[in-house]
């Protein structure tokens, strides 16, 4: 598997995806979006290859045993836990490490769906906000 | 028009009141040359980029390398103010119980140090482009109520050694004018309900209100029949939600506008201009063919070379320069009538710049720079039981306008409520603080979505704006040590919180967690405070429930961008600034219009009162030139 590919199993665990109701559904994240988020963060975390190496062994693990062996190994690891938590804090808000948001980015980030927004300073329609957003539970 | 001058009138600034003077004089054939130190009308094409900015940083406007540390900075940084400010800020947290006024019935709710009351750092700022601070506004297009125009006469409060000022004129004297206002800059209104506190219309609104939000709707439920008991006056008071009259389109077309779309962005910048600005205004100014506007152009010396005050101004010199060029030059414009509408801080700075005699022009009873006013703003903010949906819509879409005025300003001030749309993003800086927290506190996966949906969902925050009385040693002078890029020595502004409107403030936070207390079941409150050597916000101990939080009531004060009272309206010459029809005493030929002729503050949002004086000036201006 590529590194790429380990970088976009490891966000799907880390944020987990697939997101089912009651959260908003999403299926799958964005492969071009995968790709922009690894380009920036790799260049400035040297351990990023150690965190998808241990991440692949993980995975080589049957599933049942990921979570337990992803806080071990991963979120108890002083050296890999601030790169998997710069890799989710880029796909909530598109901040990546010390490479600040773009604006083509502002939009595809989770914080706007979770929160069953729109993106602040975009458009969307006159009188929408007098409802609750669609499916929402109320 | 006199072949020695230049034109009929100068005005200072083209923001929102300079820009409707323009318009308004140029349509009727009157020549106006306009000074303003941003980036002019051709530039304005580009707000989307600014938009762009807006999506990767929260910074739209870019920083002028000409007059750095002066262009519109809404960071929360203080090193992006642009004027002198102590140079350390007080911590506005820690607070004690001996820090309320004596005699406050809501002390336990006080949220300003005696540090912070004596001097704080000024926390409302400006910008410097054409179309000024509309850019950035909320649009809230409330009118003053008929009492803020006679505080002094009506409750005559005397606290802390200060007192009111009423103004030169009445509600009823400046009503039409509020509705050319509303019809001028297209404001979306009810017509009805609007009738509290002896309002009264002749007109309607030119469209129809904003709808309310779902997140409103909550609020108007949850404070059905409820009622706020003040202890000043022991009376209680209904807390009745209000749609809020917005200049922003419920109708395609109006003003060229399109409708709102709902971008939830309205501060720092509507990226489609359904929300008025005055940028508006400054296109159609150009369209008459009778106003100039010099970009570039930092007015620096109100002329009056005279030892007389009585005599009249003669001119208005001013700096200029070239974009993407080193080289400033001076000049001098003149006209038969100057117009300062620079706003409250730049025409105070202005006329202290400008020697007039033994003292500075239009300062026989100086007054100018002082009564440095804001509405000081209480933040208390709330996780709620179900869900509001923020982060949707307008900003704010309705207040609680039933505070605004009662017996108890003889003691307090008053304030209003301004329901939040924007979720936690004024005080926390959410939807990004929130996933970052729940992240450092070990959750991931389906668990780290599910608490981020459900607080972000839950968000909401009452802003309270609060009443002050005029201080004269809150003030604007010139910084001795700190000049702008031009050599202009910068504004040097004191400012803190009066008794008047700290109790103010204690009694907004009070009538904020009662509020939150119908929508939360099991409330537990929280008060922050914010550490200003370290810059992280902490926990104030002393009266914070045991329990999870959520109730939040941030301790200190926020700006509410209003900048008032630098140059006072007032029929008597020793104690104002300038006159009943904005005409600064003793010059016959200067006026200034904008919120620093505010004798005193009230809790409306400016920019309509602005409006519809600026009006009320271009008229009597116009008729003053036909005479």
């Amino acid at each position: 598997m590529s590194d790429l590919n380990v970088f976009i199993d490891l966000s799907k665990f880390m944020l987990g995806i697939p997101f089912q109701p009651p959260l908003p559904p999403i299926s799958d994240l964005d492969a071009g979006l995968a790709q922009t988020y690894y380009s920036r963060l790799a260049p400035q975390n040297s351990q990023m290859p150690n965190l998808l190496t241990v991440w692949s062994q993980i995975t080589a693990q049957p599933p049942d045993q990921w979570a337990a062996l992803f806080k071990a190994q991963i979120q108890n690891n002083a050296a890999l836990c601030p790169v998997a938590q710069q890799i989710v804090i880029a796909w909530y808000t598109g901040a990546c490490g010390n490479v600040p948001r773009s604006a083509d980015l502002y939009e595809q980030t989770l914080v706007w769906v979770l929160a069953q927004a729109h993106p602040m300073g975009v458009p969307l329609a006159f009188g929408y906000w007098q409802y609750p957003p669609p499916g929402a539970n109320q | 028009m006199s072949a020695q001058l230049d034109c009929d009138v100068v005005i200072v600034g083209a923001g929102v009141a300079g820009a409707l003077m323009a318009w308004n004089l140029g349509k009727a054939g009157v020549k106006v040359i306009v000074l303003d130190s941003g980036p002019g009308p051709l530039a304005l094409a580009d707000r989307q980029t600014y938009v762009a900015n807006y999506k990767s940083s929260g910074q739209p406007y870019p920083i002028n390398p000409q007059a750095p540390k002066e262009e519109d900075f809404l960071a929360t940084s203080s090193n992006y103010f642009d004027f002198e400010q102590p140079p350390k800020r007080p911590n506005q947290g820690k607070l004690v119980p001996g820090d309320a006024v004596p005699g406050d019935p809501f002390a336990a709710f006080n949220v300003i140090s005696q540090t912070i009351a004596k001097g704080d750092w000024f926390q409302s700022n400006y910008e410097r482009q054409s179309g000024g601070s509309t850019w950035h506004w909320l649009g809230t297009s409330l009118r003053l109520l008929p009492n803020d125009f006679r505080l002094a006469s009506t409750y005559a409060p005397s606290i802390g050694g200060l007192k009111a000022y009423d103004w030169p004129f009445s509600y009823a004297d400046i009503e039409p004018w509020y509705g050319l206002a509303e019809q001028t800059i297209g404001v979306s209104g009810p017509d009805t309900g609007e009738d509290y506190f002896g309002i009264t219309r002749s007109t309607n609104y030119p469209m129809p209100a904003i709808p309310q939000s779902y997140l409103d709707q909550q609020f108007v439920a949850a404070l059905a029949g409820q009622s706020f008991a003040d202890g000043w006056v022991n009376q209680s008071f209904p807390l009745c939600v209000f749609p809020t009259p917005q200049a922003r389109n419920s109708a395609p077309g109006y003003g060229g506008r399109p409708q709102c779309q709902g971008s939830t962005s309205c501060i720092p910048i509507c990226p489609i201009q359904a929300k008025y600005d005055a940028t508006q205004h400054v296109a159609l100014a150009q369209q008459t063919g009778n106003v100039q506007f010099r970009n570039y152009s930092v007015a620096v010396q109100v002329l009056a070379n005279t030892s007389d005050p009585a005599l009249p101004i003669t001119g208005i010199q001013y700096k200029t320069w070239q974009p993407d060029s080193p080289t400033v030059t001076t000049g001098t414009v003149t006209g038969k009538i100057y117009v300062l509408a620079a706003h409250a801080v730049e025409n105070a700075k202005l006329l202290l710049l400008s020697p007039c005699g033994t003292i500075t022009v239009a300062n026989q009873s100086d007054q100018v720079g002082r009564n440095l006013a804001d509405h000081p703003v209480s933040l208390v903010y709330g996780l709620t039981d179900q869900p509001v949906y923020g982060y949707r819509g307008p900003l704010s879409t309705s207040g609680v306008e039933s505070l605004r005025d009662g017996a108890f300003r003889k003691f307090r001030g008053a304030f209003r409520m301004e329901i939040g749309n924007d979720g936690w993003s004024w005080p926390t800086n959410d939807p990004y603080t929130t996933p970052q927290t729940l992240l450092s506190q070990g959750l991931y996966g389906r668990d780290l979505a599910t608490a981020v949906a459900n607080t972000l969902c839950r968000q909401t925050r009452i802003g309270c704006l609060a009443e002050q009385l005029p201080n004269p040693d809150f003030r604007v002078t010139l910084s001795a040590t700190m000049k702008d890029a031009l050599g202009i020595p910068q504004p040097a502004l004191t400012y803190g919180i009066d008794p008047y409107g700290q109790c103010s403030l204690s009694a907004a936070v009070a009538a904020s967690i009662q509020i939150f207390k119908r929508l939360i079941a099991k409330p537990v409150v929280q008060y922050n405070f914010t550490d200003w050597g370290t810059g992280n916000i902490a926990v104030d101990p002393w009266r914070t429930d045991s329990g999870t939080p959520n109730i939040f009531v941030r301790e200190g004060w926020a700006g509410a961008g209003h900048l008032m009272g630098t140059h006072r309206m007032g029929t008597d010459p020793a104690t104002s600034v300038v006159d009943g029809t904005q005409k600064a005493h003793g010059h016959p030929n200067l006026y200034m219009v904008g919120s620093g002729n505010w004798p005193s503050y009230a809790t409306g949002n400016p920019t309509l009162t602005i409006a519809a004086l600026a009006l009320w000036a271009a008229d009597t201006v116009r008729k003053r030139l036909s005479e």
